[in-house]
């Protein structure tokens, strides 16, 4: 039974990944309501495997709403999001797997308190991949090098500063071996001193290969490693550049405006 | 009958407690978890349904259950012993209580626990049992060791259906004995007695919380 269901995924995956050859992630016309209020208005974006995709914009223009409707954290309403090859609809089966394709890494890091820092990277190695957990702890241990933090592996998460404890949460996202990163303003709850360490593993990242798509107004990061600048405002994307063309010769006002607001 | 002699012999009573007491938090800690957790999740006709199980246990007479169950049923043809329904009267209404706990620590913790571990790519259950339970526990370990020390002194009731627990043998010390003073404060020495340790104990697991919660995620 096992190895048919596997099959007839892989069968499709396939099938899709012809159609949208090279795209990691697909969104098309996607709109999204909280009640009756817009967040999300006719989104359409594209993400090609590899590509490194910088989204910024004023607050409440919902850039965490769009990034958080790739895992499905929030349902989209309307429009087409598909995932390396998956379509996600609400309520879909096999939603679990095309998650862990995906990591994501919050604003607030969201580590688990009860488990030490090993624990929180194998966690779901072991009750979601199902591998036994001497395997998990080493794949673990390698991510927590890559980070810079194997050191801390046995140390709880409240034990460590904003700084480690983020660079703990993308270890722990790198874990399942995602195939796209979904970054949530991974720095703005940080001290600034902890800023640069957190850049630093996330511009390593991107010199790997890693699709990445960052929600950021580290505007350094995004002219180093982006290959594209998105810009949202009230829910709908406004302009989307090279970084280059986006930070010196904006199109749009409201874009030139909020440029101008981040330099003050 | 000397002081000692009065503790002593309520203290025959003491197995009778223990027992109820036990079985009670057999039906209590099971009932508390499960109807919490069913609580938090539901929407609709399935949580209207449960609300009204965890109120009936909660709203209702403890004294007039007991009742219904150990003299009522048999008209019907169930006959439960007198430790069965006293262990489940008052597990049950000792769960019910508890259970509302649970249902607040499950809803008090932060959306991004959750979150954290379905992005990981973990289903709802395996978030619940692994991320969010072992949480909730620890805050509840304080409620629970308050609803087990209830329990213990709620066993005083079972003496009104027929059991010979430590009340129900002070009552009797007093039918042969005219000594009310001696024999009512001898009682209460009995529940203090067995009720400090619970106390402690409790305190103990929750200082020790972290390596409780620990070995849950080994189980
Ligand atoms: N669960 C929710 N219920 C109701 N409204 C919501 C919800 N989540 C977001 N919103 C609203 O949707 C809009 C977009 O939110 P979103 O979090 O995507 O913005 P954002 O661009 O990430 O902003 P910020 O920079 O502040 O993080 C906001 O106006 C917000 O108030
Ligand atoms: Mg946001």
């Amino acid at each position: 039974m096992e190895p048919e269901r596997t099959e007839r995924r892989t069968l499709v995956v396939e099938f899709t990944q012809k159609a949208d050859s090279r795209a990691a992630v697909l969104i098309e016309g996607v709109s999204k309501w909280f009640g009756t209020f817009q967040a999300l208005d006719k989104v359409s974006l594209n993400v090609a495997v590899g590509e490194r995709l910088v989204i910024c914009g004023p607050s409440g223009s919902g850039k965490s709403t769009l990034i958080r409707c790739v895992n499905q954290l929030e349902t989209h309403d309307e429009g087409r999001i598909v995932v390396s090859g998956a379509e996600l609809r609400p309520g879909m089966r096999g939603l679990a797997e095309v998650r862990r394709d995906v990591g994501m890494v919050f604003q607030q890091f969201n580590l688990f308190p009860h488990l030490s820092v090993l624990d929180n990277c194998t966690l779901a190695l072991r009750r979601a991949r199902k591998i036994p957990k001497d395997a998990a702890n080493q794949i673990a241990m390698e991510k927590l090098e890559r980070v810079h933090i194997a050191e801390q592996a046995k140390k709880y998460p409240r034990q460590l500063s904003g700084g480690q404890q983020q660079r703990v949460a993308i270890a722990r996202a790198l874990c399942m071996k995602p195939k796209i990163m979904l970054f949530d303003e991974p720095t703005s709850a940080l001290d600034p001193e902890m800023v640069k360490e957190v850049l630093d593993v996330m511009t390593a990242l991107a010199k790997e290969g890693m699709t990445m798509i960052c929600v950021t107004h580290e505007m350094g990061f995004a002219r180093e490693v982006a290959d594209r600048v998105v810009f949202m405002d009230k829910g709908a994307i406004i302009e989307e550049a090279a970084p280059q063309k986006f930070f010196g010769n904006p199109e749009h006002d409201r874009t030139k405006q909020f440029l101008k607001q981040l330099l003050h | 009958m000397s002081f000692i002699e009065i503790v002593l012999g309520i203290l025959q009573g003491a197995d009778v407690t223990a027992e109820v007491t036990f079985f009670g938090l057999l039906y209590a800690v099971p009932f508390a978890v499960l109807a919490g957790v069913l609580q938090h999740f539901s929407t609709g006709a399935a949580r209207w349904a449960i609300t009204a199980l965890i109120e009936f246990w909660r709203s209702t007479s403890v004294i007039v259950l007991l009742y219904v169950f150990y003299y009522s049923l048999p008209a019907f043809g169930i006959e439960l012993s007198a430790v069965a329904v006293g262990a489940m009267v008052l597990g049950l209404n000792a769960g019910a209580y508890s259970s509302q706990s649970v249902r607040a620590a499950l809803q008090s913790l932060d959306r991004g626990q959750c979150e954290a571990g379905l992005a990981l790519g973990l289903n709802r259950f395996a978030v619940l049992r692994w991320i969010e339970l072992p949480q909730a526990l620890r805050k509840m370990i304080p409620t629970f060791v308050n609803e087990a020390i209830q329990l213990i002194k709620g066993t005083a009731l079972v003496s009104l259906i027929t059991l010979t627990d430590m009340t129900f043998r002070a009552k009797q010390i007093a039918q042969s004995t005219y000594d009310p003073v001696a024999i009512y404060s001898g009682l209460l020495l009995c529940y203090l007695m067995v009720c400090y340790p619970v106390t402690l104990l409790g305190r103990h697991l929750e200082r020790s919380t972290g390596k409780l919660g620990e070995r849950v995620n080994e189980l």
